[in-house]
């Protein structure tokens, strides 16, 4: 790793900035306090808090007036290639959010005005190699910068004011693993988290941590072997190729001094081990730390505790879903964190099993998880030959790696299913011994319906602790992008075929709804600039689980682009 | 089939290199030995390690990727979107492969057939 400094980072990118004023706001410091508390106003971090609620208090715009509700201003960043993925961050009546490529906005919040943009020089023949590529889920804000990764494995950071370059750090040799940084990195206590991509792509998968004053990396944990202890749950030395990875952010929990963060799934994706998993197969073994919640010292990167989701996961059912929604309920302190697969597990504060329920329908890959152990029964091993029975969910799973959404006024979380399934021929493939410009998948699948149905998705309103469900509103084919629920008493989502809707937190009436012009699948927040409350939300369709859409479904996604999108920001008229 | 100058060129560093610094002992390091010159290419695991994510069902279904089972695109269409891919659509392989192997993976395309029975 080598850290640039400023001067010299500057010659390979285009900063552009615009002599506006910042904001009607007065800029403050955001630091760590800042984000724990999460103010009225703003939002701070990729999950709006440490919280994880994605939720704002703003009630201006509430089921009285929500009909009113109509677009203030839009932004377009240009060469949105498969789409926009981001989540928006506020601070101070300045809006920042990033496209693909990591190119990076700062935009006054009340008239879309741009302040500065920044446009880093990527290897574009490296991007040209990758799969899950060039889009980018977000920034992260504090000490006065704005904090973007690469796909080509750099951490940058930007001044907040003026867009201009304060280091950049190369993190990741992305010529040698071919993967690089698509997850909105996390800020806390001056340091700055970031995971990699990994999952089918041959590697370990590192999380690092980088001091936010000066981008000189502190630490790194391997979420693939990190530890001795892990490295005898994989066979044959698979841990070298292992995967894993943690490409979306976690959270911070400030009274434990614990970065937590979901990890992704072991390479290859599918297994022909059979039930024999902890001795034969392409990774013998339970495969530590991937399809894991880890807990990490924020100053060390040291493991201080964790769970296993799905110990040796042959299903591509992960636990990188960025979200750790912190509660508190009768005296009890709780992680809830969603599965891939949809099971929803709930922790306690050392990510011990408290509760494991279910938002699928359909789901087969196992028969159950049990509730106070998390361990899983009667699980699908398979071997190698067609599958006969289809494995449900599909890979791109029971929940999106998009955010739900707990309201604490209400104490509701609203959360999407996806209710899908797929067929499977696992093949017996040669071990892939040392990082490549490959794929590790280990199977030909196709999207399936559930047995007997349609697939189709649903939001729930559910308790977050028990998964009693409360209402449900279903859509005809899963929505992918986050779900927003206010203090006005309204939950938003943004769903596939390019509509907003606004819906009673309390019934799950519909109670308006906006045409963006083309999907969603990334971000939604909210925020007040000069005492007026603003809906944000990034429209652009794209990427892996969304490009199933077209040949799936047909309609509206048969012309829907894969290389467009827009910030849509709304007010009340 | 040879490989050409870039497998070459790309397979040693790519396979032998050290892996990403890490606190657990080296072990005996383990590599790939790179493809004989004439060791053909296995499209099939090609396709059940990479491709078939996007071109489902082993490239019999459209997916992500279109269909490639009975593709109306000649053989040149297929090797230069095999090479150079398409923005935002298809990785580019052209210096993951050779052009004979682009071939091979093109004369396997041409030779899917349906599941049978």
């Amino acid at each position: 790793m080598k850290t640039k400094m400023s001067c010299l980072a500057l010659p390979v990118a285009v900063a552009i900035a615009v002599t506006l004023t910042a904001s009607a706001a007065v800029a403050q410091t955001v630091d760590t306090a800042r984000i724990d508390s999460a103010g009225q106003n703003d939002w701070l971090t990729y999950h709006g808090s440490y919280k994880s609620y994605h939720y704002s208090p703003l009630a201006q715009i509430n089921p009285s007036n929500v009909a009113n509700l109509g677009v203030a201003w839009i932004h377009i960043p240009g060469r949105s290639t498969r789409g926009l993925q981001s989540m928006p961050l506020v601070a101070d009546g300045v809006l920042y959010y990033t496209g693909s490529y990591s190119r990076t906005f700062a935009l006054n919040g009340a008239t879309g005005e741009v302040i500065w943009s920044y446009f880093p020089e990527l290897d574009e023949a490296l991007v040209a190699r990758q799969t899950h590529s060039p889009y980018n889920r977000g920034a992260a804000i504090g000490e006065g910068k704005v904090y973007v990764g690469t796909m080509d494995g750099r951490l940058i950071a930007l001044d907040m004011k003026t867009g201009k370059v304060a280091w950049d750090t190369k993190l990741i040799d992305s010529q040698k693993l071919t993967v690089g940084f698509t997850g909105a990195p996390l800020y806390a206590k001056g340091t700055i988290v970031i995971g990699a991509q990994g999952g089918e792509w041959p590697g370990r998968g590192p999380i690092f941590g980088v001091d936010a004053a000066t981008g000189k990396k502190k630490w790194e944990f391997l979420t693939v072997a990190g530890t001795d202890d892990a490295v005898k749950t994989w066979g044959n030395d698979s841990w070298r190729t292992g995967g894993g990875g943690g490409w979306m952010p976690g959270t911070y929990d400030s009274e434990t001094n614990t970065v937590l963060w979901g990890t992704a799934n072991p390479a290859p994706l599918y297994d022909w081990s059979g039930a024999d998993y902890k001795t034969q197969g392409a990774r013998p073994g339970d495969n530590l730390y991937t399809s894991s919640v880890i807990g990490l010292d924020m100053d060390t990167g040291k493991l201080k505790f964790y769970h296993q989701e799905l110990p040796h996961d042959a299903w591509d059912f992960d636990s990188a879903v960025g979200e750790f929604v912190m509660l508190d309920r009768d005296g009890q302190k709780y992680v809830v964190h969603p599965n891939k697969s949809g099971y929803i597990f709930v922790y306690d504060r050392n990510l011990g099993v408290k509760n494991v329920w279910r938002i699928t329908q359909n789901s087969n890959f196992v028969k159950d998880i049990n509730p106070k152990t998390g361990e899983l029964v009667g699980r699908r091993d398979f071997s190698a030959g067609k599958v006969s029975e289809p494995l449900c969910p599909h890979i791109s799973g029971g929940v999106s790696w998009n955010s739900g959404s707990y309201n604490p006024k209400t104490g509701l979380y609203y959360k999407l299913g996806q209710e899908w399934c797929m067929t499977l021929e696992v093949q017996k493939t040669t071990p892939i011994v040392a990082p490549q410009a490959q794929l590790n998948i280990g199977a030909d699948f196709k999207i399936a319906p559930p047995p007997g149905g349609e697939i189709y998705g649903h939001l729930d309103a559910r308790d977050p602790i028990t998964g009693a469900k409360k209402w449900e509103v279903r859509f005809p084919e899963p929505p992918l992008g986050s779900v927003l629920s206010t203090g006005g008493n309204l939950v938003f989502v943004p769903d596939s075929r390019g509509t907003v809707h606004a819906y009673d937190a309390d019934t799950g009436t519909e109670l308006w709804n906006h045409g963006d012009g083309t999907g969603h699948q990334g971000g939604i927040i909210s925020y007040a600039v000069n005492g007026k409350q603003y809906i944000a939300v990034v429209a652009g369709f794209g990427g892996m689980a969304s490009d199933d859409y077209a040949p799936t479904f047909g309609g509206v996604y048969k012309s829907m682009p894969r290389d467009d999108g827009a910030l849509v920001v709304y007010s009340l008229k | 089939m040879r490989l050409s100058w870039k497998i070459i060129a790309l397979l040693p560093p790519i396979l032998v290199a050290p892996l990403m610094v890490s606190s657990i002992p080296a072990r005996a390091q383990q590599p790939a030995a790179p493809a004989a010159d004439n060791e053909p290419l296995d499209v099939g695991q090609l396709f059940a390690t990479t491709c078939g994510w996007c071109h489902s069902d082993g490239g019999r279904a459209a997916g992500k990727g279109p269909q490639l089972m009975d593709s109306q695109r000649d053989d040149d269409f297929m090797h230069n979107r095999i090479k150079n891919g398409k923005e935002g659509a298809m990785p580019a392989f052209g210096t993951t492969f050779s052009d004979a192997q682009i071939d091979d993976i093109v004369k396997y395309i041409r030779a899917l057939k349906p599941h049978q029975g």
